[in-house]
This record gives C-alpha cells, sequence and structure tokens, in this order.
C-alpha cells in the first residue's frame, strides 16, 4: 500500500485523534475510525479483520469485569444512605474547627472514594451533601468548591477505582498491586489537602468560619457512639474488598463481586432496598459499563493499528531520546499525560496512550508500578483542568442554583489543590517507597 | 418514517433495559465462585467463562441503549456551544466520517464470526470449560448491529431537523 514514515504515520494518527475528539463526537467513535482510516491506507482490507479481533478480545477481558462490578457496588452504595450516617458524624465532631467543614469535605471524600470506585459518583455526593452546608455557614465558595472537586476527584484513584481496574489490564500489571500501591499516596494527598485549607483558614478566619458551639452541642458519648456505628457498615466493605486481595483471597474481580453484593445486603440491612433501587443500579451499571467499553474496545483497536504500524516506537525512542536522562524521558512522560488532560477524557488517555507509555517506564528502569502509580496520581489532575474538566462539570452541574457558585469560583478555587497534586507527585518521586511498599506486602500478586 | 424511527429507539430501549439484569446476574455467579471456592472448596469450572460471556454481552448490549440517552462520551468542550442545529450538522458530518465506515465493517465481521461460530460449533479457549462461542459472539454481533441502528435513526433525525428547522418527532 501506501509507503508513508512511521514517524509521519505516529502524527498524523495522534493528530487525527486530537482533532477527531474536538468535533465532540463519542469519543471511542473517533478514536476506531481514526484507526480504521489508517489502517486501511496502510494495510487494506486485513484492518477490518484486526478491528473486530481486538474488540472482540477486549470485550473478554477477566480484569475489566471490575469495572462493572465495581460500578454496581458504588450505585448501591450511593442510595444506601450510608454515606449521610458518615457525614454527619464527622460534623459533628469537626464542623467547631476553622475550616472544619472544607476538612470534613476531604475526610468525607476519601472516605467515599474508598467505597464507591464509580466515575464521578463522589463528586455529585460531595457537591450534594457537603458544598450547600459550607456555602450556607458563609465558607470562601472557591475554597469549598475546590475541596469538592479535589475531595471528590481522590474517588478515582483510592481503591478500589475503576481507573486503577482499566489502567492493569492496559500496562499489563497487576490490578490488585495498583490497587495497594494507591492507597499512601491517596492519602498523602488528602493529608495535604486537609493541612492546605486548615492554614488556608487560619490566615484567614473568614474563609472557613467555625460552626458555633450551640448549633453542635451533642454528649461525647453520644458523638462517640454515632461515630463508630456509621463507620462500621463502610469499614466492613473495604475491609471485605481490600482485605481480601490483600491477603490473596481473592482477585480484584472476585473480590468486587463479593464487594457488590456486600454493598446490597448493607442496603438491605439499612431498609432502604427495593425492586426500583435494584433495577435503577443494574440499569446505572450498563449504561457506565458500556459507555466505558465503546471507548476501551474501540481504542484497543486503534492501538492495535497504531503498534503494527511501528507507532510505538516512534514514541518511546522520541520519549527516550528526551534531554537529562531517564528523568528528562520521565518527566516528558508526565508532561504528555498532564497536556492530553485538559483535552480529552481520562477514559480515552487511559485506554489510548497507556499500551503506549507504560512499557516506556521499564525500559527506562523504573518500576513499572511506581510509573503506573505516578500517572494516574497524575490523571487527577485531568480531572480539575478545564477546559474539558470532569469535576468541575459534575459540581457546577450538580450544586443547587440557590448557593450562587459559579465556573469562576470553581476553577479558582481548585488551582491551589491542582498545584497539591503536583507536591503529591514530587513525594513520590522522592519517596517511591511510599508507593512500592504496601504491595511488596501482599501475599499473593494478583 | 416516524414509525421506523420509533420502531428502532424502542428496540434499542428494551434490549437495554432486558440487558441490565444480566448486572445482578453477573455480581451473582461471581460471589457465588467466591463463596464455593473457600466456603465448600469447590471451585466451579464455568464461573470465568460465564462472568466473562455476562460482561461482554452487557458493554455490547447497552451501545445503542447509550446511543439512544446520548449517554457516550463526548468531549463536548465547543460542541457544547453549538446550536441545536450546529450540533446536527457536526453530527451529520462526522457520522459520516466516524460512525457509518467503521461500524458497517464491523457489522459485517462480527454477524459473519456469529454466523461462522454457529456452523462450525467454535468454542471459547480461556477455561476448561469450552463453552460454545457462538451465543457470546451473537450477542456482540447484535449489539453492534442495533448501535448502528440507533445511529443511523439518529442520523435521519439530524438531517430532518437541519432541513426542516423542526424535530421529526
Amino acid at each position: 500500500m501506501i509507503d508513508l514514515s512511521p514517524e509521519i504515520i505516529t502524527i498524523i494518527m495522534l493528530g487525527g485523534i486530537l482533532v477527531g475528539v474536538m468535533t465532540g463526537f463519542p469519543l471511542g467513535l473517533v478514536v476506531g475510525s481514526v484507526g480504521l482510516i489508517v489502517g486501511y491506507v496502510l494495510l487494506g482490507d486485513a484492518t477490518f479483520e484486526i478491528i473486530y479481533q481486538r474488540l472482540y478480545s477486549l470485550s473478554q477481558n477477566y480484569p475489566l469485569l471490575a469495572v462493572p462490578l465495581f460500578t454496581f457496588m458504588g450505585v448501591m452504595l450511593q442510595h444506601s444512605g450510608i454515606a449521610e450516617g458518615v457525614y454527619d458524624a464527622l460534623y459533628l465532631w469537626l464542623s467547631g474547627f476553622r475550616g472544619g467543614l472544607a476538612v470534613i469535605t476531604v475526610l468525607f471524600g476519601t472516605i467515599l472514594a474508598a467505597c464507591l470506585g464509580v466515575i464521578t459518583a463522589s463528586v455529585t455526593m460531595l457537591t450534594l451533601i457537603a458544598l450547600t452546608p459550607m456555602v450556607k455557614r458563609g465558607y470562601d465558595k472557591a475554597l469549598a468548591s475546590g475541596a469538592v472537586c479535589a475531595g471528590g476527584t481522590l474517588g478515582i484513584l483510592i481503591p478500589p477505582s475503576v481507573m486503577l481496574v482499566i489502567y492493569g489490564p492496559m500496562a499489563m500489571i497487576s490490578v490488585g498491586k495498583l490497587f495497594m500501591a494507591a492507597i499512601f499516596p491517596g492519602l498523602i494527598l488528602a493529608g495535604l489537602y486537609c493541612a492546605y485549607i486548615v492554614v488556608q483558614c487560619y490566615l484567614h478566619p473568614e474563609k472557613g468560619p467555625a460552626v458555633p458551639i450551640e448549633e453542635r452541642r451533642v454528649p461525647f458519648a453520644q458523638k462517640t457512639k454515632k461515630l463508630f456505628t456509621s463507620m462500621v457498615p463502610p469499614v466492613l466493605l473495604i475491609l471485605s474488598v481490600m482485605g481480601s486481595i490483600f491477603l490473596g483471597i481473592a482477585p480484584p474481580t472476585e473480590a468486587a463481586s463479593v464487594g457488590a453484593l456486600v454493598a446490597t445486603l448493607l442496603a438491605v440491612a439499612y431498609g432502604r432496598f427495593n425492586w426500583g433501587l435494584l433495577s435503577h443500579t443494574a440499569l446505572e451499571t450498563l449504561r457506565i459499563s458500556s459507555f466505558v467499553l465503546l471507548i476501551g474496545c474501540l481504542s484497543f483497536s486503534f492501538v492495535g493499528i497504531f503498534i503494527s504500524a511501528g507507532c510505538a516506537d516512534v514514541v518511546a525512542s522520541v520519549i527516550m531520546h528526551a534531554p537529562f536522562g531517564r528523568w528528562g524521558a520521565f518527566f516528558a512522560v508526565m508532561f504528555i499525560v498532564f497536556m492530553l488532560g485538559f483535552f480529552v477524557d481520562w477514559i480515552g488517555i487511559v485506554f489510548i496512550m497507556v499500551p503506549i507509555l507504560a512499557p516506556i517506564g521499564p525500559a527506562l528502569g523504573f518500576d513499572p508500578l511506581w510509573f503506573g502509580m505516578m500517572i494516574c496520581v497524575n490523571l487527577q489532575m485531568s480531572f480539575m483542568t478545564p477546559p474539558f474538566a470532569v469535576s468541575i462539570f459534575v459540581c457546577k452541574g450538580s450544586a443547587a442554583p440557590e448557593l450562587g457558585v459559579t465556573m469562576g469560583d470553581i476553577i479558582r478555587g481548585i488551582i491551589p489543590f491542582v498545584v497539591l497534586i503536583m507536591v503529591g507527585i514530587g513525594v513520590c518521586i522522592v519517596f517511591p517507597q511510599v508507593i512500592l511498599w504496601l504491595p511488596s506486602k501482599m501475599l499473593v500478586g494478583w | 418514517m416516524r414509525t421506523v424511527l420509533r420502531l428502532i429507539d424502542s428496540m434499542s430501549q428494551q434490549v437495554g433495559l432486558a440487558a441490565r439484569w444480566l448486572c445482578p446476574a453477573l455480581v451473582l455467579v461471581g460471589a457465588f465462585d467466591v463463596v464455593m471456592r473457600y466456603v465448600f472448596n469447590a471451585p466451579t469450572v464455568w464461573a470465568y467463562e460465564t462472568m466473562i460471556i455476562l460482561g461482554g454481552s452487557i458493554y455490547a448490549l447497552g451501545w445503542a441503549y447509550d446511543h439512544l440517552h446520548k449517554s457516550h462520551i463526548r468531549v463536548d468542550v465547543w460542541y457544547a456551544r453549538h446550536s441545536p442545529r450546529g450540533k446536527a450538522i457536526s453530527d451529520i458530518i462526522c457520522a459520516a466520517i466516524f460512525f457509518f465506515p467503521i461500524m458497517v465493517i464491523l457489522m459485517r465481521a462480527s454477524l459473519w464470526w456469529a454466523v461462522e461460530a454457529w456452523s462450525m460449533g467454535e468454542v471459547m479457549i480461556e477455561s476448561y470449560w469450552y463453552p460454545p462461542a457462538a451465543p457470546f459472539r451473537t450477542a456482540i454481533a447484535l449489539g453492534i448491529c442495533l448501535f448502528t441502528l440507533q445511529g443511523a435513526a439518529q442520523f435521519i433525525r439530524d438531517w430532518h431537523f437541519v432541513i426542516r428547522r423542526e424535530a421529526i418527532d
């Protein structure tokens, strides 16, 4: 067929995606079609079979089954009434401090993150539950919405997270290890967020006034009881999922099935379970996993053609020849992921770029697990960097209009948290043990 | 024409609504396998591939449903700012480039493989269970065909909207 150098093909394919995606047509279709068109020019009719077989093979990927399973678990939990109890308990304990409500938001986001794992579900819940009290108490709107977006975005990093479920098979590393690796970076980010909020509110008390004592006077014993009773269900769930992965009882997909079942049983225990909830959960699961996997299947087709055209080697060699040695190359990868995050949905980035970029890590002498985790931490920023920033849209979309939170407030509020993520990345670079210690203690490397 | 469009819509809708029950089934099969293995020490041969079949069917049978409800992810930085007519024009052009070619090819290949799987008795080889591949290949082909039909229905609606400046239904 037509003879083009792999360098030119690489530019055409990646450029084609960026331009095509900007049309606003469904992402997966654009990516698959760019693969089809370029593939047809290079390989002719053989492309058709490649496209179908790659789609067919990804639709049978066992680790990716955790996407529908964790989605099921998350949607079920979202409606089980567990979350509100946790928020109320935290409120009683911490609202009396300056900036307390914003700290609660981040802590609550961290706990939700460990329960939900559904795309954007934590941001939605945080906006609905935590944003209103903050704005009503006169918190700075930028700080409040920043805390909601940043706290909610932890949901895609702290396991069980759908992003890690997808990252694993795409980079051919174990999802279970990724889960364990993500725990400490997630907690460190949560800690940084809280520290930032506390310092801000200490310096500017008007940004986060304390809730007056008479509105939260509850006996100590009652407060303690509330904290324990509300924490038991989520802790039980997290332990059943993460514990069984860590102890080697079940790989993530099976742990996810158990988690989904436990979540359903918790909904039964809370008296929230009914036919309507089950049917709603099932339909949401179908809807979400279906659009995720459309992008997945067609990106997998694209990547098949991209690799067979020799383009992955081009990308690798360009990055490997970055100045300043292997750290230069590392920062080049981080920069690419960061820049893509402004314009492309993270699902697309993980399905398209991870198969291409992940092999570069080990080739440079980095631990693949550490390298992958750095990309995942980095990808959190893609949720918060406009113009295409999922967290901002979701927060704006689900905030009650009478709160008067504007797009400008949210964007101003988010900037410091994006900087904090960069600080978090710095911490993980200086202390790689943060990422690597826990996975090394696992009994079975799922 | 309206009748045909509504028929396509209701097919996508009904298939999606029916396929959602595969999700709780997936949860139950997965959990059942774990319980059998650890509580009764009797792992099943069939759970692994049953889950794969259920999962793949969930994804594929939801595509048309998602398209009907405009749930597929779009990078709508600029798209969201178009007028309804602008969106329709953009979708018509994009469908011609990014939808019909790939879907027709996928439809042809998936149907061919579904027929082939039935006639030669292809089996799935991920585990030692060796179930027939034909039902799964058929589910994928069905999902792709419905998705293509739903896209065609959307395409006709967009044309109608651009020319007549009003929605067809």
